[in-house]
């Protein structure tokens, strides 16, 4: 015999010795078990699936700090507690208890308790409850993940809303501040109306034009004081009617040679001016241009004048009637009057003369203060543009953050939250428990555990002290010889044995058989009794 | 009762005279009535044992009601090794040819004591050739197991037809082997004092080379108390998977010493490591 059949029939003996230690518990244990199980009705497993993918999300507004978003294996690490959340599950409950109370924390955890979460490769979940009527068990499944999804997109738009209601608050500042800006310009432009730079080239002209005109005033009160002296020697050399003397000049004559005179004396005084322009400045210079072409038309009038005192001659020897040398009387009437009108016209051009000077000088006063209202406006004109410059920005970003809380609210789940719900639950049609071999097994497992355990204790408490084998007393006995025989003709087995036998037997085979009976009604393998047909479970 | 006076010992009866003892009703083969025995054989007692039978040169047990011995007509080999090998070691111990007295003790009756002493008589009787007889004595007064089992239950009666009063001294068919029955007791709470049976072993052992001692129960007879004291070497007999460390121990006491072996009944040496 070699060591291991050796080995083999000890332990076969040990097992058999120690047969009912373990048969009778385990049998103790498998018939409720078994009773239980057939107890226990169908239920049903729904599941659905849900995808997973990383959202990125740009930042509405340049004020906003940075925000990291999560990689999808950081969110499947995740989503089975952002899955069983109170408001998610609260939403199960009506659906589960119709009468349970979704606020009850104990309500609530029995949910989550019944809740099945597995993750399915890197990028995706699913969630199943089991549930007697597979109905239900779907429409669970479907409102845990919908509120799941609804809450999850709630969670981000109040974000986003936070985000909007704070950048459109930084825009409704930033124009303010603008308006602001705006409304000191005004103001600034308001005050320094008259000395705004945009100002200095028309003042300067003005300048120029008024000078222009003050030479032109000038030259009509020095033409109308030069005419005056000829119109007084006119009147001195006019006879009057009925006295003897030469033929009196026409009136047109003496127009003529008025307009001549007066020509002369503009171009005269024009040429003054030119001279005393070209000492001060160059040929260049605007003032001195105009001086030259007044000079140019002065001559042409002059010439023309001319031509008109030759032509009025000529028609006046032409007409030489007496009618003409009556009217003398009117000539110097007419003299007079003109004498009166020369008179007044200097007055009214030195008057004009003396205005314009004044408005010139008025005139260089804004036009000297233009650079310190420059230098004020430069200071200005930054912080406008700077206002400006911030309240396009942030009405950029609150018009961005509008559109990012809009396309949270709208838009697609799998976009928005990074969850998709790829395939919903649908009622299942075979059940998916309860595990009744697993439940048989664990009663065996129990009843070999007790019967191992019973089996230590005895060992322990009871074996140890006993004197099994010449080895257990040896020590007991040093020197003495130690020798071991079987029970010489020994008779039959001792009765309390066979009772015990007999009862353990009876027991096991009550228990086994009760257990095959409960397992074979459930299974239709028997024909339940009457009694036991209402125990057995099944299908909801 | 212990603590009483204990009684004395009652001297065996004198072989002068001395009947044959019959066989009691119900007695096995192995333990038929001694034939007169021939005179060269005669004890100095004026004994006469039994002739051996084929049948008691078998290994013997008590039968389960406690009243037959019964024969092992071909004892197991390991049966018969652990019985030679303890024969040997109380040859070993008995050297020259100075009486030995080996008691049998157990620590509670049931243990196979009462077996284990006929096989160990059985044994060294079958050595007379060098060492003379063996006497077995039956020290337990109150279950009187070996006296029922070779005398029954009633009075031994003599060759005149007389009954005997117990104790006395018997030859059996076993090979070499006599029997001294357990006195009668006036009733059951008497005690033999050590001293008495110290003197009825020096008595005894002038006559036989070995007494072998069926001591009663250490732990369940104060009687096996006062035994365990008297005889000079230990016999243990136990039980496997019955007895216990503790009961060996308070068997033994401080007399550990004197322990020559211990059979350990039921259980295989092969297998004494399977636990």
């Amino acid at each position: 015999m070699s060591a291991l059949s050796a080995l083999v029939r000890r332990g076969l003996r040990s097992a058999w010795e120690r047969r009912w230690l373990f048969a009778v518990p385990v049998a103790t244990f498998l018939l409720p078990a078994a009773v239980w199980v057939v107890h226990l009705p169908d239920t049903y497993r729904a599941s659905a699936l849900v995808s997973v993918r990383q959202v990125i999300a740009a930042r509405p507004g340049g004020a906003l700090p940075t925000t990291q978003e999560w990689r999808p294996e950081q969110i499947l690490a995740t989503a089975r507690d952002r899955v069983l959340q109170t408001p998610n599950v609260a939403a199960v409950v009506p659906l589960l208890w119709p009468k349970g109370n979704p606020t009850d924390t104990y309500t609530l955890n029995a949910v989550r308790g019944k809740v099945l979460y597995d993750q399915v490769g890197d990028t995706r979940f699913a969630v199943s409850l089991e549930h007697p009527d597979p109905a239900l068990a779907a429409e669970a499944v479907n409102a845990l993940l919908d509120a799941f999804l609804h809450n999850e997109r709630e969670q981000k738009v109040r974000v986003a809303e936070g985000q909007r209601e704070f950048l459109e608050g930084e825009a409704r500042r930033a124009r303010e501040g603008y308006d602001r800006a705006l409304d000191a310009m005004e103001a600034f432009r308001k005050d320094h109306a008259d000395t705004m730079p945009d100002q200095k080239d028309s003042i300067t002209a003005e300048l120029h034009r008024i000078e222009q005109e003050v030479r032109e005033r000038e030259n009509d009160a020095q033409r109308s004081r030069m005419l005056v002296p000829e119109v007084d020697k006119m009147l001195r050399t006019t006879v009057p009617s009925g006295t003897a003397g030469g033929a009196p000049p026409t009136p047109d004559e003496v127009v003529a040679q008025l307009k001549v005179t007066s020509a002369q004396a503009a171009l005269d005084q024009a040429k003054k001016t030119l001279a005393e322009l070209r000492l001060r400045y160059t040929e260049k210079n605007d003032a001195v241009k105009s001086a030259v072409l007044q000079v140019s038309l002065l001559e042409k009038d002059v010439d023309t004048a001319k031509v008109g005192l030759e032509a009025a001659r000529r028609r006046a020897d032409a007409d030489a009637s007496s009618r003409r040398r009556t009217d003398s009387e009117g000539l110097l009437a007419y003299l007079r009057q003109w004498r009166e009108s020369l008179l007044g016209e200097e007055e009214r051009a030195r008057a004009a003369v003396t205005e314009l000077r004044a408005r010139s000088e008025r005139l260089a006063a804004r036009l000297a203060e233009i650079p310190s209202t420059d230098d004020q406006l430069r200071k200005l004109k930054p912080a406008l543009e700077s206002a400006y410059q911030a309240s396009l920005r942030a009405e950029d970003a609150a018009r961005n953050a509008r559109a990012a809380a809009e396309f949270l609210r709208n838009g697609d789940t799998g976009d928005t939250i990074g969850f998709t719900l790829e395939s919903r639950a649908v009622p299942p049609v075979q059940p998916s428990g309860p595990g009744r071999m697993r439940y048989l097994a664990t009663a065996v497992a129990f009843g070999l555990a007790l019967g191992y355990g019973l089996h230590v204790l005895r060992r322990r408490y009871v074996d140890d002290d006993l004197v099994a084998s010449p080895a257990d007393i040896a020590d007991l006995v040093p020197g003495a010889l130690v020798v071991a025989v079987p029970l010489v003709g020994e008779g039959p087995a001792p009765r309390r044995g066979v009772v015990v036998d007999w009862a353990c037997a009876a027991w096991v085979a009550l228990c086994l058989g009760g257990a095959l009976f409960a397992l074979g009604a459930h299974k239709g393998w028997v024909e339940a009794p009457a009694w036991f047909r209402p125990w057995l479970g099944g299908r909801a | 009762m212990i603590g009483e006076e204990p009684r004395d010992v009652p001297a065996p009866a004198s072989h002068e005279g001395r009947p044959v003892v019959p066989p009691p009703p119900g007695m096995p083969d192995v333990g038929a009535p001694a034939p007169t025995p021939p005179a060269e054989v005669a004890t100095p007692y004026g004994l006469v044992p039994s002739q051996p039978s084929s049948s008691a040169a078998a290994l013997l047990a008590v039968s389960t009601d406690g009243a037959r011995l019964v024969a092992t007509p071909q004892p197991d080999r390991v049966t018969a090794d652990g019985y030679l090998r303890m024969t040997a070691r109380v040859l070993i111990e008995s050297p020259g040819e100075a009486s030995r007295v080996v008691g049998v003790v157990s620590a509670h009756e049931g243990e196979g004591r009462t077996a284990a002493a006929v096989n160990l008589a059985v044994c060294l009787g079958r050595a007379k050739g060098r060492r003379g007889r063996v006497l077995l004595v039956d020290g337990d007064a109150r279950r009187r197991g070996l006296t029922r089992l070779f005398c029954g239950t009633g009075p031994v009666a003599g060759p005149d037809g007389a009954p005997v009063p117990h104790p006395t001294l018997i030859g059996t068919a076993l090979e070499g082997v006599d029997l001294m029955t357990a006195p009668d007791l006036d009733d059951g709470l008497t005690v033999s004092t050590p001293a008495a049976w110290v003197h009825t072993f020096r008595e005894l052992g002038a006559l036989y080379p070995h007494l072998v001692v069926d001591c009663p129960a250490v732990l369940d007879d104060p009687e096996g108390l006062v035994l365990r004291e008297c005889v000079e070497r230990i016999v243990l007999v136990v039980k496997a998977g019955e007895t216990t460390r503790t009961a060996v121990t308070r068997t033994l006491g401080s007399l550990s010493g004197r322990v020559l072996g211990v059979i350990v009944q039921g259980a295989h040496a092969a297998d004494g490591g399977w636990r």
